[in-house]
């Protein structure tokens, strides 16, 4: 309940569904849901946020509430910080109105017959903006006085993205994005101009949505709800926040293409293995990690007879499995006649490569010690692969039904590896 | 000891599943089985309770009563990589039209984007075939 006034701005309207009005669609990733399906702000019962790209006017739908007496004509405006550093942050503006409006009824609800636009754009950057507006109506009465009648505060949290963004993205909503990922991006993104630094700028932030690396969980919206997943639902992720601001990337998938040789029963390679425990994880998930002892080999190449050290470990570390079954997941921005790689899983800086975006398409590609890919990427953040290889004068196999682990080699040691590229 | 692929079989014919599940390791390799009828001859060899159990599996979204605890893939979960190689193994095998609406429902649901995209070449390669 709230005090009785003699009139009221009881809810206010922005993301109406409709192209006209300008908004980006925000929905409740636990109820899967638009915002909009409600006026965002309801006095004393709702305030939700709203997303815009930035620059734009924008309009909203009124409702006010009439309690007593109140002139049936007035002109209703709403006052608040300019939210422009040229003009001073808090220098107060009127940010709508005066608008004319004749109530339908003085005593209960009204809403007024069309959206009433802005009188100003939101600023024209990305951004979070927190903006409290005054509502007031001004009339004259029949002696010429003027009268002015404070109609409430309403309160708004405003996302400013960068540019567009498509819709209907793979795992996203059928129209703009989860809250959380807008308020996320416009918030580490706030100011940035270039494709590369918001995406730098994403990868910077994901720590502090506190989701964690090795959750079974491959969409972004079951990754916001059980906090984390694997790298096919991490990689969605970062795409869907890049793309709040309008940034599109190219998303992959890493598969170890695995070889065995009938003669000797070997397999290079069975498994990418990655031993740091993934984005904030102290130690590899419990979940999803495969613990066992490691054979870890100190040097490579070596001949079947030839006697070869093996460093055995007891450890926990992820291994991602060759073939199409698994693999890991990864982002590519192009810009600037460059190439970047984004892995939100193990990295926290984007990678620069040497190479033209790999095509999804399946086909084997031979990476020698040279490729960028390998150096910059690969050795450091998948450092194993793993065999069933002949050493020592048998046959170390890989079989994870009964934890045989073969023999993992650096992966930096291998002098060719094949990989394949799928979406 | 009826095979695997018996058991596949008998799952969909009768509706009765094997009463302690499939291993997981045992389901990879009857599909690896079925796959190798697809690509080691000429001819695709694989029989029509093999179909049956694959568009079975497509239907049913990829579950499979597992005994166990499968592997947890990066890529995709358990589920959608069941119906991945179910649609590899339908695709080489000339079997497509068999699973018209797996293919429109895959292409319509939220899937790991590799499965999604491979269902909508498969519905746009059949699409070709039926206009020819």
């Amino acid at each position: 309940m709230h005090d009785a006034e003699p009139l009221a701005i009881y809810s206010l309207h922005f993301d109406r569904g409709d192209a006209e009005c300008g908004a980006v669609a925000l929905w409740s990733p636990v109820t899967d849901t638009r915002l909009g399906e409600q006026p965002e702000w309801i006095r004393g019962h709702r305030a939700e946020p709203v997303a815009y790209v930035r620059g734009t006017r924008p309009s909203v739908r009124i409702a006010l509430l009439a309690n007593h007496f109140v002139p049936a004509s007035f002109e209703l405006s709403a006052f608040g910080p300019s939210l422009s550093s040229a003009n001073g942050l808090e220098t107060p503006v009127r940010w709508l109105g005066p608008h004319p409006v004749s109530l339908e009824r003085t005593a209960g609800w009204s809403t007024l017959a069309e959206p009433v636009s802005f009188n100003r754009s939101l600023p024209n950057h990305i951004g979070t903006h927190a903006l409290e507006l005054q509502w007031v109506a001004e009339w004259t009465d029949a002696d010429g006085s003027t009268r002015k009648l404070f109609l409430g505060n309403s309160r708004h949290e405003f996302f400013t993205t960068g540019a567009p963004m498509r819709q209907g993205e793979q795992g996203a909503p059928p129209s703009g994005a989860y809250v959380p990922l807008v308020r996320w991006s416009s918030r580490w993104c706030a100011g940035l101009e270039s494709r590369k630094d918001i995406c730098d700028a994403l990868l910077r932030g994901l720590p502090e949505t506190g989701l964690r690396y090795g959750v079974p969980a491959w969409t972004v919206r079951h990754m916001l709800a059980v906090g984390g997943g694997m790298c096919g639902g991490w990689y969605q992720l970062f795409q869907q926040l890049a793309n709040c601001q309008g940034v599109t990337l190219e998303g992959r998938t890493l598969h170890l293409a695995p070889k065995d040789d009938p003669r000797t029963d070997e397999a290079r390679w069975e498994a990418m293995v990655a031993v740091a425990p993934g984005i904030n994880q102290l130690e590899p998930s419990r979940m999803t990690r495969l613990y066992g002892r490691f054979l870890d080999c100190a040097r490579y190449p070596f001949a079947p007879d030839e006697p070869v050290e093996l460093l055995s470990h007891v450890a926990s570390r992820y291994v991602f499995m060759a073939g199409w079954d698994d693999g890991h997941c990864l982002n590519f921005l192009e810009d600037s006649g460059r190439l970047y790689l984004y892995d939100a899983c193990f990295r926290t800086e984007a990678v620069e490569l040497d190479m033209p975006l790999p095509p999804a398409d399946g086909r084997p590609v031979r990476l020698g010690q040279e490729s960028s890919f390998r150096r910059r990427y690969l050795h450091p953040t998948l450092p194993f692969l793993m065999g069933t290889l002949r050493a020592n004068g048998r046959l170390w196999e890989v079989d994870l039904g009964r934890n045989e682990l073969g023999i993992t080699v650096g992966t930096a040691q291998v002098p060719e590896i094949d990989i394949m590229w799928t979406r | 000891m009826p095979t695997t692929r018996e058991q596949l079989r008998r799952m969909v014919a009768e509706r009765k599943p094997p009463h302690r599940g499939f291993a997981w390791s045992e389901l990879m390799d009857a599909l690896e089985q079925m796959e190798a009828a697809t690509r080691d001859s000429a001819v695709s060899t694989l029989e029509d309770e093999d179909v049956g159990v694959l568009v079975d599996l497509l239907a049913q979204r990829g579950r499979v009563p597992l005994r166990g605890q499968p592997p947890v893939p990066h890529s995709m979960p358990p589920e959608e990589l069941v119906q991945l190689r179910a649609l590899k193994i339908l695709a080489q095998a000339g079997r497509l039209a068999t699973i018209r609406d797996s293919l429109e429902r895959l292409d319509r649901e939220p899937s790991a984007p590799a499965l999604r995209d491979f269902a909508r070449q498969l519905l746009s390669r059949l699409e070709s075939e039926e206009e020819a």
